[in-house]
């Protein structure tokens, strides 16, 4: 008995660090940032109680439904997308072909490129006069469009860029799945005449569906956070404020008009509506995965 | 793979020790450098990059050199967005500069919070009487119920930039630069028309060019066709008046027209330096940071106005014309530390930098608005005009400048504005429909805060 709580001591000395940072810059500032929400400030002066008067505002701001389904439309594309081209991408990294090194790093570095110089790079490619894209359209003889500057291609051109920008780490993840697939089955698959589609459908796809799952939850987390891009490629929340999302629009709020309170408002709301889809996940969609 | 290991753990080791000696190399290079042993520091943040930080600078360190008993610590922030989050954020910490370059929408809030310092009191004590010397549309600008908050340091209007040598091809005066809104439009058709139908011609050519959900160029017209911006009591904006249609329906005929291009950001600026355009608005600083790069004779000039009573004859007679301009710019607040010592020295700075001559030269160097009417007045200054004459243009507008008004909620209406204006010449509706909503939705906001 003594044995086994000398035992769990010595885990929650090794669990120790991660809590203490957990608790210090997640757990904390949750609560702090919930507290600040039922007040105004503006930094300069002292905070001032104002009860849930940020909420209800929030609750009849037109701009702020605006960024949240923006966001929604952005999550929404991004992450099948996203899921979509990397499961793909691995399937073909899985084969052994040669120099396979050489294109596993490729698909990687865009991940370890800092997304400022990403998006930097990106606003040349999307210029509507000298871009890249435009030039390639040209040879085409498709009419040059103006990407950032036009309401309606502003947000798929940012999707576009992110889900190239992340890829890669989507792609190693689901490389460590498929990798744990036992390839007798697929041997067994084949002596039972099973075509390509087959073997992907009654193979890879179940056994691989708690990468999918883990890849679908924290792209899905990562995508309601969206904010560099946007932040970089398209000033004032783009055109018509078309890729105005969540966090924008509170990081304008906070830093920019000094609105603290409601900034926060707006933060523990994104909170809130995270954690619900998150919920969602765990609870609804992780009933059809597939562990072996 | 143990002795790899070890091997690069020790040159972590030395790379280590190296940057931590660095590190107090150049830690006691900065001390022997300032020699600001025995003297007060006076922290002092602004946003002054580029050919404007190096005029900066080189100020800086001639105070600095002046005399003994202050030393200036300069720190540049980048931006103008990255300074004021760092200032707000230095007062939470309760460590805020001395001096920094602020906006007045913050020193209201500067004063309400009794963070900074009222200068009045630190004037009065001067024999020379600072303030009758002051350009009066700054002194106004920076005076908050009856009393001088902040020093006017870095204003500047904006101006026209015309390229003289587009001018002479199309067949007008390169020294007659458009006097009125009208005649900008007849400049601007003529100098497109020609280079679309003439055989050999560049036929990307084009007349006006600004950037897209420009508030401040909107700002100016609305004044330029006499109207105002918002009401006295700051409750009510006037963007439902027929000055502001007048003013966004300028700009979309033009756009209409094809005379007349937007940008994003600095585009505008860009085609006018590659002589694409040949007529563009922006604020006199642009000029200091295009000049190295402009490659044909340009010209500087007031912007236009709009003559609002037209004689039978249809002349323009100068005085007819009327004109308006908003400045632009920052101002700066000496921070109340609790150290007299600092403020002393804060203030000292404030007033050499502010002074006739050092004004003067801060205004030629870098184009922006000297603080005081003797800096104009000056031999260096009227030198340098007769070297320049593109040096004229935005102390001439001195005479009918304004400024934006001054509410908490500026920024945030500004920003509702830019929208309107936007999806104003992304539609192409008629103006009527967005100024209202724009005047809607301003109301909305002005309402509801307190001033």
């Amino acid at each position: 008995m003594a044995n086994k709580r000398n035992k769990d001591w010595s885990a929650y000395l090794y669990l120790m660090p991660v809590i203490v940072i957990l608790v210090i810059f997640h757990v904390l500032p949750i609560f702090y940032s919930l507290a600040v929400s039922f007040y105004e400030w503006d930094l300069i002066g002292s905070p001032e109680f104002v009860g849930a008067s940020n909420y209800l505002r929030l609750a009849d701001d037109p701009m702020f439904y605006k960024s949240l389904w923006n966001t929604v439309y952005y999550a929404a594309i991004s992450v099948p997308m996203s899921i979509f081209f990397s499961m793909l991408i691995a399937m073909l990294l899985n084969n052994p072909i040669s120099a396979i090194g050489i294109y596993r790093t490729v698909y990687f570095i865009p991940v370890i490129t800092s997304i400022n110089a990403v998006a930097i790079v990106w606003n040349f490619i999307y210029h509507p006069d000298f871009g890249l894209l435009n030039k390639i359209l040209d040879i085409f003889s498709i009419d040059p469009q103006t990407w950032l500057q036009d309401p309606f291609w502003a947000m798929p051109c940012i999707i576009f860029m992110s889900v190239w920008k992340g890829l890669g780490h989507n792609v190693i993840i689901f490389l460590a799945g498929l990798q744990n697939i036992p390839k007798h089955l697929y041997e067994a698959a084949r002596i039972d005449g099973a075509s390509r589609w087959q073997q992907f459908r009654h193979i890879t796809w179940p056994l691989l569906s708690p990468t999918t799952f883990f890849v679908f939850t924290i792209s899905t987390i990562g995508s309601f956070q969206v904010f560099s891009q946007v932040y970089m490629m398209t000033p004032r929340g783009g055109p018509l404020k078309s890729t105005m999302v969540i966090v924008y629009y509170l990081y304008r709020k906070a830093f920019e008009q000094f609105e603290f309170g409601y900034a926060l408002a707006i933060a523990f709301t994104l909170f809130m509506i995270i954690f619900a889809c998150t919920l969602f996940n765990k609870l609804y969609l992780e009933k059809k995965v597939h562990y072996s | 793979m143990r002795n790899f290991l070890i091997a690069t753990f020790f040159c972590w080791l030395i790379i280590v020790f190296a940057i931590i000696d660095d590190d107090k190399k150049s830690a006691g290079a900065a001390l022997v450098d300032s020699g600001s042993e025995g003297r007060t520091q006076v922290v002092f943040w602004h946003a002054m990059g580029g050919p404007l930080g190096i005029v900066m600078d080189d100020l800086v360190t001639r105070y600095n050199k002046s005399q003994n008993n202050y030393f200036i610590k300069s720190v540049n922030m980048g931006s103008y967005d990255t300074l004021a989050k760092k200032v707000l954020a230095s007062l939470v910490a309760e460590e805020a500069p001395d001096i920094s370059q602020n906006y007045e929408t913050l020193t209201k809030k500067f004063i309400r919070h009794h963070k900074i310092v009222c200068l009045d009191d630190l004037i009065a004590s001067e024999s020379e009487d600072i303030k009758a010397d002051i350009i009066p549309v700054l002194l106004e600008n920076n005076t908050f119920d009856g009393k001088l908050y902040s020093f006017p340091f870095n204003k500047s209007v904006p101006v026209l930039y015309y390229n003289k040598d587009i001018f002479a091809r199309v067949g007008l005066d390169p020294e007659q630069p458009p006097r009125t809104l009208e005649e900008m439009v007849k400049y601007c058709r003529t100098i497109t028309e020609y280079h679309r139908n003439t055989p050999g011609a560049d036929r990307s050519v084009y007349g006006y060019g600004c950037s897209k959900a420009n508030v401040w160029s909107f700002l100016n017209r609305i004044l330029q066709y006499g109207g105002n911006i918002v009401s006295e009591d700051g409750h009510k904006s006037h963007f439902a008046d027929q000055a502001a249609i007048n003013a966004l329906a300028y700009l979309q005929n033009m756009l209409k027209e094809g005379i007349a291009r937007e940008g994003q950001g600095f585009d505008h600026q860009n085609d006018f330096i590659a002589g694409k355009c040949a007529i563009i608005e922006s604020s006199i600083v642009s000029k200091v940071f295009m000049e190295s790069s402009i490659e044909f004779n340009f010209g500087v000039a007031p912007l236009p106005g709009y003559i609002i009573k037209p004689n039978p004859e249809m002349t323009i007679n100068e005085s007819e014309i009327n004109r308006g301009v908003i400045l632009s710019g920052s101002n700066i607040n000496i921070f109340n530390n609790g150290d007299p010592k600092k403020i002393a020295g804060a203030w000292d700075f404030v007033k050499w930098f502010t002074s006739t001559e050092i004004g003067a030269e801060w205004s030629i160097r870098t184009t922006y608005l000297p603080v005081r009417k003797s800096s104009l007045a000056s031999d260096y200054m009227q030198k340098a005009l007769r070297e320049d004459p593109n040096m004229a243009a935005p102390y001439v507008q001195l005479d009918y400048c304004h400024f934006e008004p001054r509410l908490s909620v500026w920024f945030e209406v500004r920003d509702l504005m830019a929208d309107h204006l936007e999806r104003a010449t992304l539609e192409m509706g008629p103006a009527e429909k967005y100024c209202q909503q724009m005047a809607k939705d301003v109301d909305a906001i002005l309402r509801h805060a307190s001033h």
